[in-house]
């Protein structure tokens, strides 16, 4: 999927994140993580969505994650509505994904 | 609790959004395009506004909780309210403008600093690479050279006086960048502006016209809610936006000095200009003030030229303003900027 704006989803709030995915081309992927179980979980964080891009067959993005202690299936599911979004997808198949 | 989002004020959500923001000691801020309130009851009669946030443009602004309410999430939840009214404005990166003492929290909204002027002021972006991501962009345009100079400005619109500040810039520099004001609060439009500024300084060739982007802070972006006193405003403002040209846009473009045009009665230019030269004297890059071009023993200025034309009045321009901006203003183009001089001039009259 190509990145060709800036999306979102998510929120702030307990147990949830925002991820903000922005274009990034000719640089791969970025991701910048800032959690509040980042000593614990980060590394765990950071493999969810890099194989999640990689479903997604996202090459080339910026993604910022602000993790406020998402489940992983949390963190999968915002990051695919971003991710749609920032490619200018309205809708998502989720029957599609596996 | 309950949310309000309120995209239309009224005087009562504007009351009730003061309320809060006046037990924090901040001001209302009247270019507000959308707010969030937060009530503390269900029930309408015994509810009071315990939490608000708004935006102008891609600024978040007007922030605060009720003391009552701190350390409850209450601003998590009006942050991310904005952020998610932002983002379907296809907003690329949000701002905020908030006391450093305030950074921590606005971290934890996931907020990054660029740039603090003193104790009072910070600018933060959404954006973790935003600020690095504009510098690449300019460091593309970078030329060799020992002086390297640099311009910032509005131009609405471009006139003989810009043309003639460009020339003495030029002058003294071996490359001269010109960064516009990108921001779309001006009669003629960031697109009009630019085209403008190209056209008028095309036969010069060392000169690189850029825009700003988000980071040439304009007086219009910054909030005055959050320091009453207007003098304190002002210096924060100039420092804020040297601070940000002295540690970013500079060594970017490898600038050693900043050109400005001379004000002599206007207070506002002639103290933004001292703390220019403060600040960027820290970093060793020199500010030079540059004398105005007259006309008729009068500076040029552009809202001579917005007036003379919306009234109609183009042959009083000619001297003025270059042969590409006069071809322009002389064209069905313009009309869209003649509707907005007009509609601004008739609020004033109205408010006098």
């Amino acid at each position: 999927m190509k990145i060709i704006k800036t999306g979102s989803a998510g929120t702030l709030e307990s147990s949830d994140v925002l991820i903000t995915v922005r274009s990034n081309n000719g640089r791969g992927v970025q991701i910048t993580l800032s959690s509040t179980v980042e000593k614990q979980f980060g590394k765990q964080i950071r493999l969810v969505v890099l194989e999640t891009l990689k479903q997604l067959d996202v090459t080339e993005a910026a993604v910022d994650i602000q993790d406020k202690g998402a489940l992983d299936c949390a963190i999968q599911a915002r990051l695919i509505a971003a991710v749609h979004r920032a490619a200018g997808i309205e809708k998502i198949n989720w029957e599609e994904m596996r | 609790m309950i949310e309000r989002w309120v995209s239309n004020h009224t005087e009562e959500t504007i009351r009730d959004c003061t309320s809060v923001l006046e037990l924090q000691g901040l001001l209302w801020e009247s270019d507000i395009e959308y707010s969030v309130i937060i009530y503390d009851d269900d029930e309408r009669q015994h509810s009071r506004p315990v939490a608000t946030g708004s935006f102008s443009s891609n600024v978040i602004k007007c922030l605060a909780v009720h003391p009552s309410h701190e350390g409850t999430g209450l601003a998590q939840r009006v942050v991310t309210l904005l952020i998610e009214e932002l983002s379907e404005k296809q907003v690329d990166n949000i701002f905020v403008f908030t006391k450093p003492s305030n950074i921590p929290a606005f971290q934890l909204l996931g907020f990054h600093e660029i740039v603090t002027a003193d104790t009072h002021v910070t600018l933060m972006e959404q954006d973790p690479c935003g600020i690095s991501r504009f510098c690449d962009q300019l460091h593309a345009h970078r030329v060799s050279g020992e002086h390297i100079g640099a311009l910032v400005m509005n131009c609405n619109p471009f006139t003989l006086g810009h043309r003639y500040l460009i020339e003495q810039a030029s002058r003294e520099c071996s490359h001269l960048f010109i960064l516009v004001v990108s921001e779309d609060r001006s009669e003629f439009s960031t697109d009009e502006r630019l085209a403008l500024i190209r056209a008028g300084v095309s036969d010069i060739e060392s000169v690189t016209v850029l825009t700003g982007g988000d980071y040439v802070i304009s007086r219009a972006t910054f909030p005055t809610y959050f320091l009453k006193d207007d003098k304190l405003v002002r210096t924060s403002y100039a420092r804020i936006d040297a601070r940000l040209f002295a540690r970013y846009l500079a060594p970017a473009l490898g600038v050693t000095t900043r050109f400005v045009g001379d004000e002599p009665f206007c207070p506002v230019t002639r103290d933004y200009n001292r703390q220019l030269q403060e600040v960027l004297g820290e970093s060793g890059i020199e500010v030079k003030v540059i004398r105005r071009l007259e006309h008729d023993g009068q500076a040029i200025s552009a809202s001579k030229v917005r007036s003379l034309f919306a009234q109609g009045r183009l042959g009083e321009i000619t001297g003025l303003v270059p042969e590409s901006t006069y071809q322009f203003l002389s064209s069905p183009a313009a009309d869209r900027a003649k509707h907005k001089i007009l509609a601004k001039m008739t609020v004033k009259e109205q408010s006098v």
